[in-house]
């Protein structure tokens, strides 16, 4: 038995890109500071995406990747060095890292880009021109009403047909008003800063990473997940239980998911903009612990020798979200804390 | 010393230009290999009857669903209509609608491209006597493979068949290769049929009498693609003629009584998949609307019920009873999926049929279609207390034979077809669903029987719509 998986594009042509590098290094008298900083412009033509084809020619798929589209970004890249204190024995260190990109849709070839789904998460090219690269989309969010239900807009009126709302983001994408613009998916701020510090034979570094400057989607409570499958959202203990709770909430009534008014409610608030957060966050990624066995006495048995200690994933510092979120891993846990000791030593 | 090191410089100098020249022939051969792990381009003839052997492809979960859920023979429980999404609401009401990918049209055109491919394919490969056979069964089973998808698309997509209009009347899109740059037009009804009966026949010419598996054509099935072609044009005599040779290949039936095709007949699926009187096999699919004709919701038609005489054994083989209604379990997949391909039991009914239409041989052809009507339903009466049909009017037995051609093929996408023709005979057939104290109905030889096509196909291609 033989399957096509996929139709032979004899017009599909290679993604282009173009890129200008301007960089520069430099260091202080004595080397108290020094580093390199670099900005950078890029262009890509052609990029690969999804489109709207005539799938009477196929029929097992419903788009096709063509060369939709063409992208410019820019960005910097600084890397910093800074003895702090240099004094006998002691030595403390900073190294910053920082990087800027930003980077926008600068054409889409295809003339249907409005009729995909344009409720965005960011796996795709941003089928709008002068967007970011990258973007999420939402429904936008017309709070509770006084029976629980989540509320969205239709020709700008509050509205609970979740039909209706999901036909005007097809017909109408993201000019009909039942979708707002969240942002880009890619942070546009991020790096990391290292703190080394050493006496004598004990060392001890730090790393603190970044991300700013960008947005992700929460999971929500849904009727599908916890009736269907029996996933339970801690959302559930906040939801709307009796009139009145619509001015203190947006988690929507629990209800039973077969009425055919509810026909469409998970899907429009699953997305709905109130699950768009900011994704800014500071993170503590690893601390390192080290002690150098090695010196003139013991040079004679031993080359090099060292007792370590390292812990990582040590957790978010500073979040911008207030649900305690982790804009890393919005629908799983994030990886667990990590400790290692070791000695290594060669003779 | 400076020899030596002279001699070792030469010999790595030779060493790594022949290894330079090994990497490039190496490089070649690598890239004219059309192998990379399963991933290959079909070129022999071996694959493509591989593409074709792929049932999930070309027989399964395939043809349209939506002439089902348009159709009469059920009616959907309110409180369960009332959850139902959209598009099987306004279909259920023939009301047009607006739909998108996936869908019949989509799940159809599929098989179509794989037969395009096979015998675009083929072409670049010489018949020999060396492979005669398999050239012909890849050919064959390519022009079968459109012809019958095509002929599910006209059923779903256009009017019926009608000789003073099938010229100008819309029909479908007739993809002829798999050439993707080739743009999607409609042809007429006329040049829609004309390509199935070409496609059927070329194909009856090359396939063998019967196949190693039902998933596969054969001849007698291609006999039967004509037979229901024929019957569509309303053709009577052609319809007789390919109905009668397919039956001359393959005429076993299934004894309700007991046989080994057949389970215990209160069970869900009594029916034993790959039966005995299934001459090719294919599924309808379970996308778009189907939701509608789900057991859970859909219930038999009572006025249709109550032509199962209590001595008819598909009453307890067809039917489960469910509250005040019936639904169905008889269906030839022996899952909740339907059966929707081509039985010797409908052949019998469609020769019977046109039998009793055809004008020549006078009484003798009713007697004859009378015999073929009989032995069908001596399988399907029990034993004990069966009395043969007998008519004297060519009018009572006509009535007859299409009333057990609805009770027996019921939920096999058959009826939407069924309606149109006999609507063009005159019949006047009123399609009727009540809903909430509303009464919707659909006129006979209404527009809306060339069911809508999905809307980004429209877009896309700037088709008419129907």
């Amino acid at each position: 038995m033989q399957r096509i998986n996929d139709l032979n594009n004899p017009d599909l042509r290679w993604e282009k890109s173009r890129q200008l590098n301007i960089g520069m290094d430099f260091s202080s008298k004595g080397k108290h500071i020094s580093g390199s900083i670099e900005y950078y412009e890029k262009k890509g033509t052609d990029l690969y995406g999804n489109t709207l084809y005539d799938y009477t020619t196929w029929g097992n798929k419903g788009t096709v990747v063509t060369n939709t589209s063409n992208m410019k970004g820019q960005g910097i890249d600084i890397n910093l060095r800074s003895i702090n204190i240099s004094r006998g024995e002691f030595n403390w260190q900073t190294n910053f890292i920082y990087n800027y990109n930003t980077s926008k849709t600068t054409r889409y070839l295809s003339d249907d880009a409005k009729e995909f789904n344009m409720l965005l998460d960011g796996s795709i090219i941003t089928p709008i021109v002068g967007e970011p690269l990258y973007s999420i989309t939402s429904y936008r969010w017309g709070g509770l009403n006084n029976q629980g239900d989540p509320q969205g807009y239709v020709n700008g009126q509050l509205s609970t047909d979740y039909n209706a709302i999901g036909n005007s983001i097809t017909v109408d994408g993201i000019d009909g008003g039942s979708l707002v613009f969240i942002g880009t998916s890619v942070p546009a701020h991020f790096g990391s800063i290292i703190n080394e510090l050493r006496w004598k034979r004990l060392s001890f570094s730090f790393n603190l990473m970044y991300k700013l400057g960008y947005y992700f989607r929460k999971t929500a409570f849904t009727l599908s997940e916890l009736n269907g499958s029996g996933i339970g959202h801690p959302d559930y203990y906040k939801r709307w239980q009796q009139p009145g709770d619509e001015f203190s909430t947006n988690i929507p009534a629990y209800v039973y998911a077969d009425y055919p008014q509810y026909t469409g409610r998970d899907g429009f608030y699953r997305y709905a903009s109130v699950h768009a957060l900011k994704g800014d966050h500071i993170r503590f990624h690893y601390l390192n612990i080290a002690f150098d066995l090695a010196s003139r006495k013991t040079k004679r048995f031993l080359q090099s020798g060292q007792v370590y200690g390292n812990l990582a994933n040590l957790g978010i510092i500073w979040r911008s979200n207030k649900e305690h979120l982790d804009p890393d891993y919005p629908n799983t846990y994030a990886p667990p804390r990590q400790a290692t000791i070791g000695f290594r030593c060669s003779f | 010393m400076n020899t030596i090191n002279k001699w070792a410089y030469f010999l790595i100098l030779w060493l790594t230009g022949g290894c330079i020249i090994l990497c490039l022939s190496g490089c070649k051969k690598y890239l004219d290999y059309p192998f990379t792990n399963n991933v290959r381009i079909p070129t022999y003839l071996s694959d493509l009857q591989g593409l074709m052997d792929d049932a999930a492809t070309m027989n399964e979960n395939r043809t349209p669903s939506l002439v089902e859920t348009s159709s009469d023979d059920y009616f959907c429980l309110p409180e369960r209509y009332a959850a139902l999404d959209d598009w099987p609401k306004q279909a259920y009401i023939w009301k047009p609608y607006d739909y998108r990918y996936p869908n019949d049209w989509a799940i159809c055109y599929y098989p179509i491209y794989i037969s395009n491919f096979c015998l675009d394919m083929s072409k670049d490969i010489e018949r020999t006597s060396g492979n005669a056979s398999e050239w012909d069964h890849v050919n064959g089973s390519a022009y079968f493979f459109r012809a019958y998808y095509f002929l599910q698309l006209a059923w779903t997509y256009a009017l019926a068949y009608d000789e003073a209009t099938a010229s100008s009347d819309k029909g479908i899109v007739l993809r002829l290769t798999s050439n993707y740059n080739d743009p999607s037009v409609r042809s007429s009804v006329a040049e829609t049929y004309k390509q199935i009966i070409q496609d059927a026949q070329r194909s009856a010419s090359l396939l063998p009498n019967l196949p190693m598996h039902s998933y596969r054509p054969s001849k007698a099935a291609a006999f039967g693609l004509l037979a229901r072609a024929y019957l569509s044009m309303r053709m009577y005599d052609s319809a007789y003629y390919y109905a009668d040779q397919a039956i001359a290949i393959k005429s076993d039936l299934i004894n309700y009584n007991g046989d080994p095709d057949l389970g215990t007949l209160t069970i869900n699926y009594p029916f034993k998949r790959f039966n005995k009187e299934t001459l090719f096999y294919s599924e309808m699919n379970t996308t778009g609307t189907s939701s509608l004709i789900l057991a859970s919701r859909a219930r038999i038609d009572s006025m249709l019920m109550n032509n199962y005489e209590t001595n008819d054994l598909r009453r307890t083989a067809y039917f489960t009873k469910s509250g005040n209604y019936y639904q169905f379990k008889g269906s030839y997949t022996q899952t909740s999926r339907n059966f929707t391909g081509i039985s010797t039991a409908e052949l019998l009914l469609i020769r019977a049929e046109c039998l009793v239409r055809s004008t020549t041989n006078g009484s003798g052809n009713l007697q004859k279609a009378l015999e073929d009507l009989n032995n069908l339903l001596s399988k399907r009466y029990r034993t004990a207390d069966f009395i043969p049909v007998t008519a004297n009017t060519r009018e009572a037995a006509l009535d007859r034979i299409l009333l057990e051609r609805r009770k027996e093929l019921l939920f096999r996408g058959l009826r939407w077809m069924e309606v149109k023709r006999l609507n063009k005979e005159g019949k006047n057939i009123v399609m009727r669903r009540f809903l909430d104290g509303n009464l919707y109905t659909l006129e006979a030889n209404a527009s809306y029987y060339a069911l809508p096509i999905p809307i980004d196909i429209i877009e896309v291609t700037g088709i008419p719509q129907n």
